[in-house]
């Protein structure tokens, strides 16, 4: 358990500074900013208390915010997927219930099980965020674009991840 | 009040979520409000050594643009140095310059962080309280405006950058003098608008736009940008105009914060003038 919980917080800091030295300055086009911090999230273990899990997703998101002078934003999107994601895997599990060790990825789970729950929470965190940002509703469709053309490459970092360093973890 | 109790006990994971969700509207409002010294942002002293030292790596890379531009400053400065002009007159004169009094002073620093994609984006240097730094001094770089110091630690200082939402600078077209506001509409980093100028001004591309130095902060006739193109709308009294930023906000490296030494006292002039017409 400590082993674990050691990992995690390493984990947390190497995608914080991944996030804050690499990818926040990665500008293509004004249009992609993509946020692969919030993979930390996605892949908490599955029998995490949801109590635990939301104050994981808040102080993620706080220690991005103050690294990019957003104030309270990217704390604002990480809590939310953090309370949604228990009751999207609860909604997805199989009828016998998960493993006690079970951690949400390609290699447990299947890229078809994946794909679908990453995607929704990381639209879900990129439109909070670029919302919130712009906090108005008159760019709609530039912010929608930054949303959607962010998340595609969040994805696509986060399965390249998947793929290339989460080959240990099984159990 | 046992079923309140009850019912907050039931769903204590969502109100657990609320509080942590109205913790960051709570920030994100504070954030907003101009000069508030405060932890949470990169000018605090952990966030501002990180990213001094990614910056003393990256530093490295830059170095030929910097050098560049610095080059390029020294030449205009050594032009206007008296050595370097020819005395027309032939009498010789000995200037005791009691005339002049210093009136802006100048702190160089460095640009340890830079965003340009976000709707509203901030820079930190490496310059804070103890090299005198203070929150509202105007930053220039040596081609143009970069932005207004915002929240001050000992050692850095964050900046808002002209590329930021609520970022307005006035500013004048440099050969008619006609007073407008830099404001930035989120699109393209390397251009700005300038808004409230009249229709009835004849704007061509390529003007010059520069500082006014109505407001305290920036010295007046720094070099802002040029102007890229302008339209009407029909009935519409102002032009809105797109300008060309001659500093390339995505490279700034080196700057200089201005202090203006008799800023405190025109703004206190101005502030009796505002309280008396009330």
């Amino acid at each position: 358990m400590t082993t674990d919980m050691l990992k995690y917080a390493w984990q947390f800091i190497l995608l914080c500074l991944l996030q804050v030295l690499i990818f926040n300055n990665l500008n293509l086009g004004g249009y992609v900013n993509p946020f692969p911090y919030i993979y930390l999230i996605l892949m908490l273990p599955i029998s995490m208390g949801r109590i635990p899990v939301l104050l994981v997703g808040f102080f993620l998101g706080l220690t991005v915010d103050v690294f990019s002078n957003t104030g309270g934003m990217h704390a604002a999107a990480t809590t939310l997927i953090a309370f949604y994601r228990p009751l999207y895997i609860k909604a997805q599990s199989p009828r016998e219930g998960y493993e006690l060790t079970a951690v949400p990825g390609i290699k447990q789970f299947g890229i078809m099980w994946f794909i679908p729950y990453a995607l929704l929470l990381v639209v879900m965190h990129h439109s909070v965020l670029f919302l919130l940002e712009a906090f108005r509703f008159s760019d709609f469709f530039h912010t929608f674009l930054k949303a959607v053309l962010s998340s595609g490459l969040t994805m696509v970092i986060i399965v390249f991840i998947e793929y290339m360093f989460v080959n240990e973890r099984r159990r | 009040m046992k079923n309140i109790l009850l019912f907050i006990y039931r769903n204590h994971v969502f109100f657990v979520f609320l509080l942590l969700e109205l913790a960051c509207f709570w920030l994100i409002v504070r954030n907003n409000n101009f000069h508030r010294a405060s932890m949470l942002n990169s000018s605090n002293q952990v966030a501002g050594s990180i990213y001094e030292f990614n910056n003393g790596i990256t530093e490295y890379f830059k170095l030929k643009t910097i050098n560049d531009e610095l080059a390029l400053e020294n030449a205009t400065l050594r032009s206007m140095l008296s050595s370097s002009k020819y005395t027309v007159s032939t009498t010789n004169y000995t200037v005791r310059d009691s005339v002049s009094r210093q009136h802006y002073t100048y702190v160089p620093a460095k640009v340890v962080n830079n965003s340009t994609d976000r709707r509203s984006n901030y820079l930190t240097i490496d310059r804070g309280l103890l090299q005198g730094v203070q929150p509202e001094m105007a930053v220039l770089s040596s081609a143009g405006i970069v932005g207004i110091v915002k929240d001050v630690s000992k050692n850095f200082a964050t900046v808002i950058s002209v590329l930021h939402k609520n970022s307005s600078i006035s500013a004048k077209l440099a050969n008619t003098g006609y007073i407008g506001s830099l404001t930035w509409d989120g699109r393209d980093p390397q251009v700005v608008q300038l808004m409230d100028i009249p229709n009835h001004v004849e704007l061509a591309e390529g003007m010059v736009v520069q500082t006014s130095g109505y407001s305290a902060m920036f010295p007046a006739g720094i070099a802002i940008g040029k102007v890229r193109s302008f339209s009407i709308k029909e009935g519409d009294n102002f032009y809105s105009v797109e300008v060309d930023l001659f500093t390339d906000m995505n490279a700034v490296s080196v700057v200089y914060v201005v202090n203006n030494m008799m800023g405190a006292e025109q703004q206190e002039l101005e502030l009796q003038a505002q309280t008396d017409d009330n």
